[in-house]
This record gives structure tokens, sequence and C-alpha cells, in this order.
């Protein structure tokens, strides 16, 4: 398959690429709230380059191009010729810049060159938040067909394919696959651990990271048991139970539509929260789409991490200490840690668990992308980029910590880190679910009484 | 003659210029406040971590972050930088001689900074903004992000401060002291009529910076419906 882009696209109108990206991009300003921030950005850009210190992939390529204030004035130049005053005047004075289809071309290869981790707006002055330009640029390519064939075809089957997941799990394999890990807990820890589908009127409603149900059966299971030892009232849902929002990664209209299924889930259990297991942009996309385009009446979002540590912290769970002796290091995925949210409760598990728990620096809100964000990761294609100019700094990070596990409580990040670490050359490290180790340090001990009750939290 | 074009650049230039940067500035102010409201009108999630960009917003008027095991943290930039700015901003508004002539036109006035300070002031903006511009020149990075205004705004802030140290130097001043004023005050009143319409407007405008990057992120509920009935795809494939 070719493309004249890094990635590939499926075939879309070639003609008028540039009036059309117009259209959507004017189409968007009107309708969101980005009108006004691209607005203050392009008045208070300072072109000060402090956030080139800040991006990892500027670190590894060093290319003017990784600049995050380059970039994001990519999207910004045509703002301000075909959406203010001034650039219009300009253009009516003097031969000012126009939108060409090769400067479209240029903009879905560059935009696609950022992972969105928004690691830079920390080191912004003016606090210009590069990842949201490149979130806004995407969307209005997408709107003329310049989307990766890869994020695409996953939401498609996501929205309207029969499976309604991205990974095109039917349900009977779900059911299957449920199965055969409550039997797996049986033989190795002989505990009844059930994963409960459709049980109506229970708290939560579970949404892993859907590849999780083929990919990460330990994660599962780690989760599985901790709801079962805390009396935990959750379910997941027969007619929705995918997590992951490649929305978030293109546009908020797809954003808009996968959240919306997560409610109408939930509500059609008569559940009350959104459970989002070991993922990072299915955190966020929920927990920030949710109340967005739902409104007040959205169900409330709560990420597997937080619900443990809660328990942890309130008895509820025992963990036993030094069960895992080789040393472990966190990596926070960007899309939980940068905003605070989810970045002590993890690393308080671990110190519960782990005998020789070591951070990586820096690590929390200010950690370096693991190179896959923003959907880079389920884009095959660019893997030499990906785990390259990417991944680089994260693999020298987790060289630096000298740790045989890497927990990534991220399916995206999962998949990114172990392809940095075979293709970096990095060998005995792992990289493993937070409860997959939660699983082995869990205290079954005598099991809760859980049989479906409402447990008041 | 250069009295009558001194006359000229101090009073109604001058007037004309200030008036143009009020005006320019409060009509920015008075945009970003209604779009800050409008945004938040259109938001249906509208709560805020008000405290935390608040700190955010204060932290931001010093931008030393330092991040442990960061290869480039940049501190001497940051350092030399905010020397620039507070000389900017001290200097021209703690003058003595400054305070006189709005003491003389409004009859308002306040406390300055002795003569001798107000030196060293000076000449800690002309050497700090100097570096910055060898800066921006120097590095490939800087030099190849840089915009026009980006490269023209730094030398022409420093006319009025090196003008304005040799006027009060006449020992140094190779031209006339009419002659050296006329420069001071005619770069002057452009500076101040260029403010509302370049990057220079961001002392304005930073208060609002990190509260309107947080509501781009809070959404109009109906942006989905909206946006697709705008460009009519309700029948297109995803």
């Amino acid at each position: 398959m070719k493309s004249q882009y890094s990635y590939f696209v499926e075939p879309f109108e070639m003609k008028d690429r540039s009036r059309r990206f117009l259209d959507a991009f004017a189409a968007i300003i009107r309708h969101s709230n980005y009108g006004p921030v691209l607005d203050a950005y392009a008045r208070m850009t300072a072109k000060c380059t402090r956030c080139s210190a800040a991006c990892p992939i500027y670190l590894t390529t060093e290319n003017i191009k990784d600049v995050p204030c380059w970039r994001s004035e990519l999207v910004l130049r045509v703002y301000r010729r075909y959406f203010t005053v001034p650039g219009m005047l300009k253009t009516r004075l003097w031969n000012e810049f126009t939108l060409t289809d090769d400067y479209i071309d240029r903009l879905a290869e560059e935009l696609y060159h950022c992972t969105a981790c928004r690691r830079c707006k920390f080191f912004c002055p003016m606090g210009i938040d590069h990842g949201m330009i490149t979130h806004i640029g995407r969307w209005a390519l997408a709107e003329i067909g310049i989307v990766p064939k890869a994020l695409v075809v996953a939401t498609r089957e996501q929205i309207t394919g029969k499976t309604h997941n991205t990974s095109a799990i039917p349900l009977p394999a779900l059911q299957d696959t449920c199965e055969f890990l409550e039997g797996e807990i049986m033989e190795k820890y002989n505990q009844p651990v059930k994963f409960p589908i459709d049980r109506e009127g229970a708290e939560m409603v579970f949404f892993p990271a859907v590849s999780d149900y083929l990919l990460e059966p330990e994660t599962l299971m780690g989760n599985a048991a901790v709801m079962y030892v805390t009396g935990g009232s959750w379910t997941i849902g027969s007619q929705y139970y995918d997590g992951i929002d490649y929305g978030l990664f293109y546009s908020d209209r797809m954003w808009s539509r996968i959240v919306k299924m997560e409610a109408a889930e939930v509500a059609r259990l008569k559940a009350r929260l959104v459970l989002i297991g070991e993922c990072g942009h299915a955190s966020r996309s929920a927990k920030v789409g949710l109340p967005n385009f739902l409104g007040p009446g959205a169900p409330q979002v709560i990420n597997i991490m937080e619900y443990t540590f809660k328990m942890l912290e309130q008895g509820k769970l025992t963990l036993r200490a030094n069960t895992i002796r080789d040393r472990v290091t966190y990596h926070d995925p960007c899309n939980i840690a940068r905003s605070g949210w989810i970045v002590n409760q993890p690393r308080e598990i671990l110190r519960a668990i782990c005998s020789d728990f070591v951070d990586m620096t820096p690590n929390g809100p200010l950690n370096y992308c693991c190179g896959g964000g923003s959907g880079a990761v389920s884009i095959d294609e660019i893997r030499k980029w990906r785990t390259g100019a990417g991944g680089k700094v994260k693999a020298r990070q987790l060289k630096e910590t000298g740790a045989k596990y890497v927990v990534a409580p991220c399916a995206n990040c999962k998949k990114q880190l172990r392809e940095v670490i075979e293709d970096n050359g990095l060998e005995g490290v792992e990289v493993i679910g937070l409860h997959d180790l939660v699983l082995k340090a869990i205290d079954f001990g005598t099991p809760a009484e859980t049989g479906g009750k409402e447990k008041g939290r | 003659m250069i009295e009558t074009y001194l006359a000229w650049a101090r009073g109604p230039l001058f007037i004309f210029s200030f008036s143009v940067m009020l005006l320019g500035l409060l009509r920015l102010v008075l945009l970003t406040n209604i779009d800050v409201l409008r945004m938040i009108y259109r938001a249906s999630d509208k709560r805020l971590p008000v405290r935390a960009l608040f700190a955010a917003t204060m932290r931001w008027l010093f931008p030393f972050k330092q991040v442990p095991g960061q290869p480039k943290n940049r501190l001497w930039y940051s350092i030399v930088s905010m020397l620039f700015h507070g000389g900017l901003i001290l200097t021209p508004l703690f003058l003595g001689a400054h305070i006189l002539l709005w003491k003389h036109g409004i009859g308002i006035g306040w406390a300055s900074i002795p003569n001798r300070g107000e030196d060293i002031l000076a000449l800690f903006t002309i050497a700090t903004g100097l570096v910055l511009i060898t800066g921006r020149i120097a590095n490939p990075f800087s030099r190849g992000i840089s915009r026009f205004q980006d490269f023209f705004l730094p030398p022409l802030l420093l006319i009025p401060f090196i003008s304005g140290f040799l006027v009060m130097h006449p020992a140094l001043n190779p031209l006339s002291y009419q002659r050296m004023l006329l420069i001071h005050v005619l770069s002057g009143d452009l500076i101040f009529m260029m403010i509302p319409f370049t990057k220079l407007s961001h002392f304005v405008l930073l208060p609002a910076s990190q509260l309107i990057s947080e509501l781009g992120w809070h959404f109009p509920a109906d942006v989905d419906e909206n946006v697709t009935s705008t460009l009519h795809k309700e029948t297109e494939k995803i």
C-alpha cells in the first residue's frame, strides 16, 4: 500500500484540499471552544523556544520541525491568515501566506510527528497548549479524509461495526475469555473470582482498553481479583465493553460518539460509575469527554487504580509487602499523569508490594511520553519513528533505573514500551501492568461477602 | 526646526500613540473577557480547577521552572529574560524625569528611583536585551522559528533605552541633546503604537492564558451535531 504520508490513509478526495480544510476549520472554530484559544495563542506566541527543552522527540532528533512552537505555528499561521482581520488585511495589502494543497500535506505529516503528550505546556511562559493545537489541526485534517487508516478503521468498527469495539471481539469470544480467566484464577489461586457480565444495578461498569482481553490477561485477572476481595459492585456490559476512544486523537465528533456509547451502556445497566481499566487515553477521554459531551447528568468516571488505592487506604484490600523483590519502576501515562490526576495512587500501591521501587526522573506530571501517544502506537508503519525519535529518551530513562519490571498501566504505553525495549536493545526489562503485580501480592484471606450486593463507597 | 519636531513628538504624537496603546489594550482585554465568558457559557462542564489555574498563572510570572534529570533546562535564558522584562517595565515607570512629565501633564506623580539606580537598570536592560537578540540570531532553532516581529521588536525596544541613557549622560552623547531626545521620544511613540498589534500585547493577555487553555478543553455538548450539519456529513460514513 502506498501513501504520500509516513502513515497509511484510506483513499480520499484530493481535489480542493485547502478549501475543504478551511471549511472544516471554520466549522470547528464556530461550534467548539477552540476559537478563542487559537486567537489568544496567535497573538501571544513569543517564539522563545523554551518548549524545545521539554519535548522528548526534539531532544532526540534536534530537528527544528520537532520544536513544539514551530509545529504550532503551522496551524496558527492558517488561523491568522484566514480567521483574523489583520490576516485578511495583510493579504489585500501584500502577498501574504496562502494555504495550498502542498501545505495541507505538510500539516498532515508534521501533526502526526507530535504525540500530543502536552509536556511542553508546562514549559511555555505564555501557557500555550501545543498538544491542543495538534488536536485541533488533526481534527480539521480528519474532516477532509486525512487520518491514519489504523485509527479510522478501528473507530469505524467501534461506532458502526457489529462488535462495537476496536479489536472487533464478538460477545461470545468475550464471554469465553472471561470464563477462561475465571478458570485461570481458580487454578492458580483457588479463588472463585468472577467477571460479571450484564449484572444490572451494579455500581460500576467496567471499560478496559478492549485489547486487554486479547493481550493482558494478567492485568484483567488482577482487576477482577481486587473487585472480588473488596466486594466491589461491578459489571462488564454485553452491549458495549470498550474503553478505547481514538476520537481523542483525531476528531472530537468521534470522541463524543464513543463516550456517549459508554454512557448509554452505564444507563442501560442502571449503574452509576464508569470504571476505566488500565489505560491512559481511555481514562482521559472519559473523564474529560463525559461531563462535556453529556452535560451535568453524565456518569462519574473512576480509574481502576484509583479504586484499588482507595480500597488499600480503607483497609479493605490487603497486599503482602515485599512480594516483588526485583527492581520495579513506574511509567506515568501522559493522559492520566499530566493533569496530576493519577500519580501517587499507583506509586503507593507499588511501594506496598515491592521491596525495590525506583522512580524515573523526571516523573509524574512532568514525565516523558513513551513515544506512542496520540494513537501513534496503533500505526504499525511508523514503528521506526516511534521507537527511535519517539522512544529514545524513554529508553534511556528505563536503562538508568536498572529496573527489571516497568509498570505501565496503559494499553498503548505497554505495547509501545515493549517495542522501545526491543528496538533500543534493552534486554531483560519487562513491561507489565500494575494489577499484574497486585494479583501476585493480593492476600485473599477470607473472601468478603460479595454476591452482587451494592456496597456503599 | 528640531524644536518643532520635538514638540510634536512629545505633544500630539505622544498623546495619539499613547491613546492607541490604551484603547488597543482595552479592546484586547474586553474581547478576551467576552471570549472567556462565552467559553464558560458554551461549555457544558463548567467546573474549573480555579486554584491550580491561579497557581499556574502566578508561577509563570517567574518562568524559572527547573526539572531535575532534564538535559536542557535553559536556566540562564530564564534569568536573562526575567531581568530584561524587569528593566523594561521598571526603568521608564520610575524615572524621575518621566514622573515629572506626568506631574506636569496630568497632575499625578509617584516615587522615583534615584538616577544612579535608573542608570544601572537601563544598562541591565540594554545588556540583557543584547544577549537575547544575540541568542535569537545565533541559535539556529530560535532563528528558525522567529518571525519578522521577533527580530524587529527587541532592537526597537532597546532604542529608547540607549537614547534615554545618552540623553541623561551628555558626556557620552555623540549627537546633540535635542536630536537624541527626539530619537528617544519617537521610538517610544512607535513602540506604544505597536503594542496592541504585536506580541508585545502579551503583558495584558498573560493573566488569562492559563484559563483560556483550560477552557479550550471544555466543550459545548452539541459540537458533534453542529459540525456534522455544518459540513453536511449526516450521511457520510465514518
